[in-house]
């Protein structure tokens, strides 16, 4: 009798499990399910660094004053017009009339005061106070539709960090007030899309909001799954489970690109790839040595068979999206120059073979962290065995990620790096630049982890920061760039670019290529 | 031994693909003309035959160069870490076994301890601690084996010491480490041989296991379970790249294993006295 109970109840699971994969509704608005590559860490996109929660949380149920467009230009959002005092440091939005909170409560100067205050109090420590708001002292309301925002120093990066992923977004002070416990967190914005549930690891749906202030959304649900297994991601594409997932395997884009009914891209990034060199050890403190080390790296071999062409070799410090990238030049593969710029500085083949100077072999560990850059341990390999071919011994380490964030947070004095894989790219040139080749950013404060210090960079950067005219930053971040590449604390490697694939049936899927790339699917259309 | 060996064709067959691989190991790095560790970005992704007989990898390296290089890694590394679990092992059973009372108590509630945790749970635990590489690896399973052999020799000791001629050679007033290691520890060799042979199978995938998690250091080594867990990320793509180190892993802990079994059933008074009759 029991057994038989357990079976019906096993049959009718089933059954249920069954028929929830076919709820795609006739009739009714389209569904667009994502498969995400992590999963969303928490609801509150001010309070979270991950890029992803940023593209899932933020960008759909959120609006910022400010938002970017495919070319990062800086498109209105939640304010109409915006202007600068003429010393920089204060800023005044304009903001847009009659715009809801999903929970009716109105938008209007007090709510950008409010959420401006919130990211910048020290108490909370939120992420969007140090990235979004950096710099930000105050928010003032000039009147109902009027924010003064301000800080000590001139905000030049002010329009692209608030653009820039999920930390700069406006939440409603109601929903927020009424947050007594963590847990009890809901997102509530005046974005294109409303929370329905999530769970966490699992999934996080939305349904669309019929009273956007801008174009509504075309489709009536959006599932965003979390899928951290890339293979999973895939298989579940191919076996249409999902519409779309981002961070598709690069070496299955060329397989997908095969297949009908699915697309594939990866555009260009402000992000990019390098290994950082320790130029404060002996072997890396001589720039002949990082140059010729720069001339061992094949870029193009390497972007087209380890990365099987997703990537830019690196003609900048920066990633190409950047407005303010220029293409400086590219150190060619060369290892007949590479050893002769080796003899210069004076390293000498010892008797095993590695290159000696003063008793000090050429030797290094070169950290990779686990399963963080696509491609990442076998291009270091390739790096090791070009470098090991003219005397440079190379030990390549992968080092898990946590074990990485540590190492990297060490202090100048106490630091084990030598040679470190890393990535870098934001929004703005400013947060771009100045935290990983400032000498002021060596750290813990920042992530100048090749311990780089030129006195003419650092003064490049203070006048980019404070430098609110856009012509005047492109010619001072183009200097930067072709400084650094001269100088060459850092392996250029390539630009990093994620590759995103989805059913030939979803159109209108954006790009915003700011940091690793963001992908904005508030506009997107289900044709089947 | 041999006479055994002659009737058991599963062990004789594991001996024969045990030797073939061992020599291989020794051999084959120099016969195969290809540098096991360089790139070649020109020849990715070959498949098997050809002038690469097992294929490339994904870097372009010949999986053969790579196969026999690494056997030396998987076939040396779990020799030395069954050695050095032996070393620490025989000694601490043995010991415990022979003195009894609190130096037993002592010992053992150590070992019981170390022996709650899984073998492999253990050995992350010492690389974390360690470090990532192929020595800490090794040092790592042959610390977390340890235990079992402290175990068994202790249990074999215990019923020896008490064996008429371990009595009588301490009535004539030999030394207690005389007695222990003159006396007791030839009487314990019988089973040591037969776990130690049943148990390099499991220390092979044991090492090669921390190497398919990252924890062997140097990503570039031809070390089996690292080539494994590089290769499956392409299985779709070139499933070779996976299977070759795969498969090389199974036939050499398969035939480990058969050989331990065929070790192990020739030294156990039972099964000999039971094959002579049959064979005689």
């Amino acid at each position: 009798m029991v057994r038989w109970l357990v079976l019906c109840l096993a049959l009718a699971l089933i059954l249920l499990q069954g028929s929830a994969g076919f709820s795609a509704p006739a009739g009714r608005g389209a569904t667009l399910t994502w498969g995400l590559h992590v999963a969303i860490d928490r609801l509150d996109p001010s309070a979270s660094f991950a890029l992803a929660t940023g593209m899932a949380v933020g960008r759909n149920i959120f609006d910022r004053l400010v938002d970017h467009d495919e070319q990062l230009n800086i498109l209105p959002g939640l304010a109409t017009q915006w202007s600068a005092s003429r010393d920089g440091r204060t800023w005044t939005f304009k903001l847009r009339q009659g715009v809801k909170f999903h929970d009716g409560t109105p938008f209007n100067a007090d709510a950008v005061v409010f959420n401006v205050q919130r990211a910048i109090d020290p108490q909370l420590r939120l992420f969007a106070g140090t990235f979004a708001w950096g710099g930000v002292k105050g928010a003032r309301k000039v009147d109902e539709f009027t924010v003064e925002i301000s800080g000590d120093q001139p905000l030049a990066a002010l329009l692209n960090n608030i653009a820039d992923s999920g930390l700069g977004v406006i939440q409603s002070p109601a929903a927020i007030q009424r947050v007594r416990e963590p847990r009890d967190f809901v997102p509530v914005g005046t974005g294109p899309f409303k929370f329905v549930s999530w769970v966490p690891d699992g999934d996080f749906v939305l349904e669309a909001n019929r009273e956007y202030w801008g174009p509504p959304p075309a489709v009536e649900r959006l599932i965003i799954r979390a899928i951290p297994t890339a293979s999973t991601r895939v298989n579940l594409l191919e076996a249409g489970e999902v519409d779309l997932i981002t961070q598709a395997p690069i070496f299955e884009i060329g397989r997908l690109k095969g297949l009908r009914g699915v697309e594939v891209e990866a555009r260009p990034a402000t992000s990019w790839t390098y290994i950082a060199m320790n130029t404060t050890k002996p072997q890396f403190a001589d720039i002949k040595v990082r140059r010729a080390l720069n001339h061992l790296v094949d870029k193009q071999t390497i972007i087209a068979k380890v990365l099987f062409g997703v990537g830019r070799v690196a003609d900048s410090p920066i990633g190409s999206a950047y407005r303010a990238h220029r293409s400086v030049k590219v150190y060619q593969y060369d290892p007949g120059l590479a050893r002769q710029l080796l003899e210069e500085a004076g390293w000498r083949p010892g008797s095993d073979g590695v290159r000696i100077k003063d008793g000090q072999r050429l030797a290094a560990t070169l950290w990779v962290p686990v399963g963080r850059f696509p491609g990442g341990a076998e291009m270091a390999q390739v790096v090791a065995s070009a470098f090991r071919g003219v005397g440079v011994d190379v030990r390549v380490q992968e080092i898990e990620f946590a074990a990485y964030l540590g190492e990297l947070r060490r202090s100048p004095t106490d630091s084990r790096i030598e040679l470190v894989m890393a990535g870098w790219g934001t929004a703005d040139p400013d947060s771009g630049m100045r935290p990983v080749l400032h000498s002021q950013s060596l750290p813990p404060r920042g992530n100048n982890i090749a311990f780089y210090k030129n006195p003419q960079v650092d003064e490049l950067l203070d006048r980019g920061a404070a430098a609110i005219e856009p012509n005047t930053r492109l010619q001072v971040y183009g200097r930067v760039q072709e400084i650094v590449m001269d100088d060459a604390p850092w392996l250029f490697l390539t630009e990093r670019r994620e590759a995103v694939a989805w059913r030939s049936h979803v159109k209108g899927v954006r790009f915003i290529p700011s940091s690793a790339g963001l992908i904005d699917v508030r506009q997107v259309t289900i044709a089947r | 031994m041999w006479k055994h060996l002659r009737g058991d064709h599963a062990g004789l067959a594991g001996l024969v693909l045990l030797a073939a691989i061992v020599l291989a190991a020794m051999l084959g790095p120099g016969m195969v003309p290809y540098d096991p560790l360089q790139p070649n970005l020109q020849e990715t992704f070959l498949s098997p035959g050809g002038s690469h007989a097992l294929g490339t990898d994904q870097l372009g390296r010949d999986l053969l160069a790579r196969v026999v290089t690494g056997a030396r890694l998987s076939l040396g590394g779990g020799l030395a870490a069954l050695a050095l679990s032996l070393a620490i092992g025989v000694p601490a059973g043995l010991v415990a076994g022979y003195a009894g009372g609190r130096t037993d108590d002592a010992i053992m509630s150590v070992v019981e301890v170390l022996m709650s945790f899984p073998g492999p749970l253990l050995a992350i635990l010492a690389v974390a601690v360690l470090g990532p590489s192929q020595q800490h690896v090794v040092l790592a399973v042959g610390l977390a084996s340890g235990p079992a052999f402290a175990r068994l020799v202790r249990g074999s000791a215990l019923a020896i010491r008490e064996q008429e001629y371990v009595v009588a050679a301490r009535a004539v007033g030999a030394t207690p480490s005389r007695v222990a290691v003159r006396h007791v520890l030839p009487g314990c060799i019988t089973p040591i041989v037969v776990i130690a042979a049943l148990r390099l199978g499991t220390t092979i995938v044991t090492i090669a296991g921390l190497g398919f998690l990252g924890l062997g250091g140097d990503p570039v080594r031809p070390e089996w379970g690292a080539m494994l867990s590089q290769g499956q990320e392409f299985l779709r793509r070139a499933p070779h790249i996976a299977l070759i180190p795969g498969g090389v892993m199974l036939l050499t802990v398969l035939s480990v294993n058969l050989f331990g079994d065929a070790v192990a059933d020739a030294l156990n008074p039972r099964t000999q006295s039971r094959r002579v009759q049959r064979g005689g």
